[in-house]
């Protein structure tokens, strides 16, 4: 890596312990950034992530909290800042959804789901972009969306609407920080290979294995891999996308570009989409 | 070394302005550029001159892209002096695109067209056949605009073909399936109008953009600048951005998300 795009940069990212988080601490890190890694538990891959970042010359520091909660979330900032000085990029990433038809929908998952990929991002932004205000450097807040916030897919109701309200969340962001030098977006992934492999395997990494029903109707003729979406994180982290503001930017090799509804094909059970 | 090495872009109306901007900042990348304009004079040479002063090369190709035998002949020439085209830029415009409705004639209406719906389409089209002849993939992005989503007073006729862009390239994508190439256009807002030229020709960026008339409503609470087109370029066409494709980014300092702009 010649061209660094980030050195210097404290980024805290969520749900990072392995999958998309953790491709984008890697090349945040790749890139100069010092980063923050959280998740719910601490296992063989966070170490893995943080042995990753540390062996790039950057310091990885471990925040173990739920986003869904309100404490977790104020701790986790704190304790951020403590071990960094400063916070100047977040990335609102930590998921963990499942398929539910409409009619089956319960109150118990829809609370959960908003409560951590809707509320837990606006309030952890909110947190984010008030140490970043005090700071006066200004700073960059990206939530990962989805193509599931522009399209329907089987029962992806909860989730879709969850994603919607996240490139709508950045709209309103950009507005009201006008003028901090605070910018805030949403990158939208496709089909993104973010399956846990071990270090034999991760050359198989975006085959046909996994995602080789998905590869027929995407253009760019592979499934998505967390570098692509921790590409988008970069840009619009650094300088280069300082002017890029309450934008949504899909991420998805070309798969919503076209198409009609029976070109797609049925899904395998566990892919994103599928039923159960 | 930087994120584009090796590479070889083509950008079309890039003589001064963001075109420029465009090509020096690929140029700082590592790539090789043939800057391309309408107007071949001392300010055209100037341009492929600070591109060579980069380290990499820089070639001027005269032509109007607004024909197919204009684009055919910028291409063949650019082919003959770099010998493949990996990237495409279609920026090429003339000035005072803007055009009450009823003074909008057939004459307007069509060289408007020719040039930034017919010419961009062609344009693409032919680096699109290179680039699967020479098999290595490519990128090819078009500058769209903020008109291409919201209407505003006497810019039909110029936000219709920027409209036009956005979907031409999901079409690129869908069509070019599987030969590693992505199309996306970029859509500026209210971008410095005191461009680099003659006078101030080594930097990418002008003078700010007057920010009493737009961009004090802007959430950037600035005009953008050449550099921040140059810079979305840069990432739609290096490693960082190669899954993304048929997409349009908005560069506008949230001006379109928050619907504050007041002319």
């Amino acid at each position: 890596m010649t061209t660094k795009l980030l050195e210097g940069k404290k980024a805290l990212i969520t749900g990072s312990r392995r999958g998309i988080g953790a491709g984008i601490a890697q090349l945040f890190a790749e890139h100069g950034a010092d980063v923050g890694i959280n998740d719910i538990v601490r296992d063989d891959e966070a170490d893995k992530t943080i042995a990753t970042i540390e062996s790039l010359g950057r310091k990885a520091s471990w925040h173990q909290a739920d986003v869904g909660d309100t404490d977790d979330r104020n701790r986790m900032l704190d304790e951020f800042v403590a071990e960094h000085g400063r916070i100047d990029i977040l990335v609102n990433n930590a998921v963990a959804s499942r398929d539910m038809h409409f009619t089956k929908i319960t109150e118990e998952f829809w609370d959960h789901l908003v409560g951590h990929a809707l509320k837990g991002y606006l309030f952890l932004a909110q947190g984010a972009v008030n140490r970043m205000i005090e700071h006066g450097h200004g700073g960059s807040v990206i939530n990962i969306s989805s193509v599931h916030s522009f399209r329907a897919w089987p029962h992806d109701g909860v989730y879709g609407i969850v994603k919607a309200g996240l490139n709508r969340m950045v709209q309103s962001m950009a507005h009201d920080l006008a003028g901090s030098g605070i910018t805030a977006n949403c990158v939208a992934p496709g089909y993104i290979d973010s399956r846990v492999l071990s270090e034999g395997e991760e050359s198989t990494r975006g085959d046909d294995a996994y995602l080789g029903t998905a590869k027929g109707f995407i253009p760019n003729h592979r499934g998505g891999m967390p570098k692509d979406i921790a590409g988008a994180c970069v840009f619009l982290a650094s300088e280069l996308g300082e002017y890029v503001n309450g934008q949504t930017i899909t991420v998805d090799g070309g798969f919503l570009a076209g198409g009609v509804p029976q070109d797609s094909q049925p899904l395998e059970p566990g892919m994103p989409g599928a039923a159960e | 070394m930087g994120l584009l090495d090796g590479k070889k872009a083509l950008i079309t109306g890039a003589r001064k302005g963001i075109g420029r901007g465009i090509a020096l900042t690929l140029a700082n990348e590592g790539a090789d550029v043939g800057i391309n304009d309408v107007v071949d004079d001392e300010v055209s040479q100037r341009a492929a001159e600070l591109v060579s002063q980069r380290g990499v090369k820089g070639t001027f190709h005269a032509g109007d892209v607004s024909t197919i035998d204009g684009i055919n002949s910028v291409i063949d020439s650019f082919l003959a002096e770099h010998g493949q085209i990996d990237i495409l830029i279609n920026n090429a415009i003339f000035p005072d695109q803007a055009r009450p409705l009823f003074d909008t004639d057939e004459v307007f209406w069509d060289r408007m067209m020719d040039l930034s719906l017919k010419g961009y389409f062609f344009a693409a089209q032919r680096a699109a056949k290179e680039m699967i002849a020479q098999g290595s993939g490519g990128s090819i992005v078009c500058l769209a605009s903020v008109h291409a989503y919201t209407a505003i007073e006497d810019w039909t006729a110029y936000g219709t073909a920027k409209a036009g862009l956005r979907r031409m390239v999901k079409g690129f994508a869908i069509d070019l399936k599987g030969h590693n190439i992505n199309a996306n256009c970029i859509a500026p807002g209210a971008i410095s109008n005191v461009l680099p030229d003659e006078d101030n020709d080594d930097v990418i960026d002008g003078a700010p953009h007057d920010p009493s008339r737009f961009t004090k409503h802007l959430p950037a609470a600035k005009g953008g600048l050449p550099s921040d087109i140059a810079n979305a370029v840069l990432y739609l066409t290096s490693e960082l951005g190669q899954y993304v494709n048929g997409e349009t980014i908005l560069v506008d300092g949230g001006m379109i998300a928050t619907k504050t702009m007041q002319d």
